[in-house]
């Protein structure tokens, strides 16, 4: 079953294109979404979750398009962005909890999942988010969007400004998770380790969607940096501009 | 909606613990002191069919600039919650329109109670040329507050969105609200003024809500336009703020 469907999109900026028709689907599984700095995968993310319109083409989540989704399914979904977003002057504890409240757990319910989570990513619940080292405002953001047990997960860049105990705690959350995780990253590392199915997307563009051994194997490359590389080497100088009519 | 609002008045409150303290401050020194002083100096003002003192005429009226600084701070917790990235995850499980009606909402809650606490405090330092009704002082009261409230939001929510940067969202909010205040029925009446700017004070909707809030803690006339009036003036506030911030880049 498709999970995320999303077909020929494209999205403009000013007078930049920055999406040019990408199409691909996501099952129930985790979906490595990666390319340079630019390449449009934030954008991407934020069409899918309906917070941006795309200029053309179309976005399925769950069979629907994001304004046809329920509120309980909306509220289903989990969003780590890649800027760290929290609220400042709530405690660790406050930042999950109301966040679970929002998405729809009674108060209780939130308190609990709020508590567990707490322990599961090592934080302090009565330290103030401001107080917090970048790396455990990140593990807080994490934690918050897995407070209401989210169907569906976005992670966007989510390991940037971790620490290396952390990352390794982080991935394997999401790991044990077993619900589809669309998850965009520039560690090679960490996609290759988690991801069953990567889409390369660079300059606007999906280069190629494989599974990392495939892809590899495929590349004749010894990791998926390398075959990454040879990817992005081979197909940049391919892409051309859209044409005007869109 | 409602754990919007629970949110919104969780995060107001811990983001500014002294800020009520701060806002209220402004109108007691209006209320006790300058009030009182003026009150030596001015002659009472005929008001329909009676003589004001200078405090019974300005006391209720300065509750509405409690009122309108707190409002506008609706669009600096916009600018919060897109700062903090806080906007862009609300957006991603609730709809603008939610956020919008629950960031309101949230602010014509808190300038409604502080509305209430300094309309109290006012009865007692005007006892004498009060005149409350049961049926009427609380409906009016409240309408002048709710609907100055939604008013000055929906504006500063209308700045939010279209300046890029906070140092110009304190500054255009100052530009609109200065005036608003110098313009309209607050300090003096507006016919006092000169005939220009008394022409000016017709298209200014505090003119109109210090009116009715007059009307209902003075027991003066109250006119039915003023209070047709405010809800076209909220009304299409709030319809262009929301315009305008659906087309809001949410990102900072």
């Amino acid at each position: 079953m498709k999970v995320i469907s999303v077909s020929n999109l494209w999205k403009k900026f000013s007078s930049t294109w920055v999406l040019k028709g990408i199409s691909f689907d996501v099952k129930k599984e985790i979906f490595g979404f990666i390319g340079p700095n630019g390449a449009g995968k934030t954008t991407t993310v934020r069409i899918i979750l309906g917070i941006l319109r795309a200029d053309k083409g179309s976005v399925k989540i769950f069979g629907k398009s994001p304004k046809e989704l329920s509120r309980e399914e909306r509220k289903s979904i989990g969003y780590v962005q890649q800027r760290i977003s929290f609220e400042p002057y709530l405690s660790v504890f406050e930042n999950i909890w109301l966040y679970g409240y929002l998405r729809g757990l009674s108060k209780e319910e939130a308190k609990e999942r709020a508590s567990k989570l707490i322990n599961e990513f090592d934080l302090k619940p009565n330290k103030k988010a401001i107080e917090l080292s970048i790396g455990q405002r990140r593990r807080l953001q994490i934690a918050r969007e897995l407070v209401h047990k989210p169907a569906l997960l976005f992670l966007d860049e989510p390991t940037v400004g971790l620490d290396v105990e952390s990352r390794y705690r982080i991935i394997g959350v999401i790991r044990n998770m077993k619900i589809p995780v669309f998850f965009t990253t520039h560690n090679m590392w960490e996609a290759e380790k988690l991801c069953n199915r990567i889409a390369i997307i660079n300059m606007g563009r999906i280069l190629t969607i494989d599974s990392p051994k495939s892809l590899i194997r495929k590349t004749n490359s010894a990791n998926l940096e390398d075959a990454y590389l040879k990817v992005i080497k081979n197909e940049t100088s391919d892409i051309s501009e859209p044409k005007n009519d869109i | 909606m409602r754990r919007l609002i629970y949110r919104n008045l969780r995060t107001t409150y811990d983001l500014k613990p002294h800020l009520f303290f701060s806002l209220l401050l402004p109108t007691l020194i209006y209320i006790f002191i300058i009030s009182l002083a003026y009150n030596k100096i001015i002659k009472p003002i005929p008001m329909y069919d009676r003589y004001l003192s200078y405090s019974a005429f300005f006391i209720p009226a300065a509750i509405l600039i409690n009122t309108l600084q707190l409002s506008i701070l609706c669009g600096s917790m916009l600018w919060t919650d897109r700062y903090n990235g806080m906007l862009e995850q609300i957006l991603s499980f609730s709809s603008r329109a939610e956020y919008f009606l629950s960031r309101v909402l949230s602010i014509v809650i808190i300038s409604s109670s502080t509305a209430v606490i300094l309309g109290l405090i006012s009865i007692t330092i005007i006892k004498d040329e009060v005149s409350l009704s049961y049926t009427t002082t609380p409906f009016l009261f409240l309408y002048a507050v709710v609907m100055s409230s939604m008013i000055f939001a929906s504006l500063s929510f209308c700045v939010s969105a279209v300046v890029r940067t906070p140092d110009k969202l304190t500054m255009f909010n100052r530009m609109i609200t200065m005036p608003m205040i110098a313009i309209s029925g607050i300090f003096y009446p507006p016919e006092y003024l000169p005939s220009i700017i008394s022409n000016i004070a017709k298209f200014n909707p505090l003119t109109y809500a210090a009116s009715l809030i007059r009307a209902s803690l003075l027991g003066t006339q109250t006119n039915i336009l003023h209070i047709i009036l405010l809800a076209f003036f909220a009304g299409t506030m709030l319809a262009i703020a929301y315009t305008l911030f659906k087309e809001m880049d949410i990102t900072y």
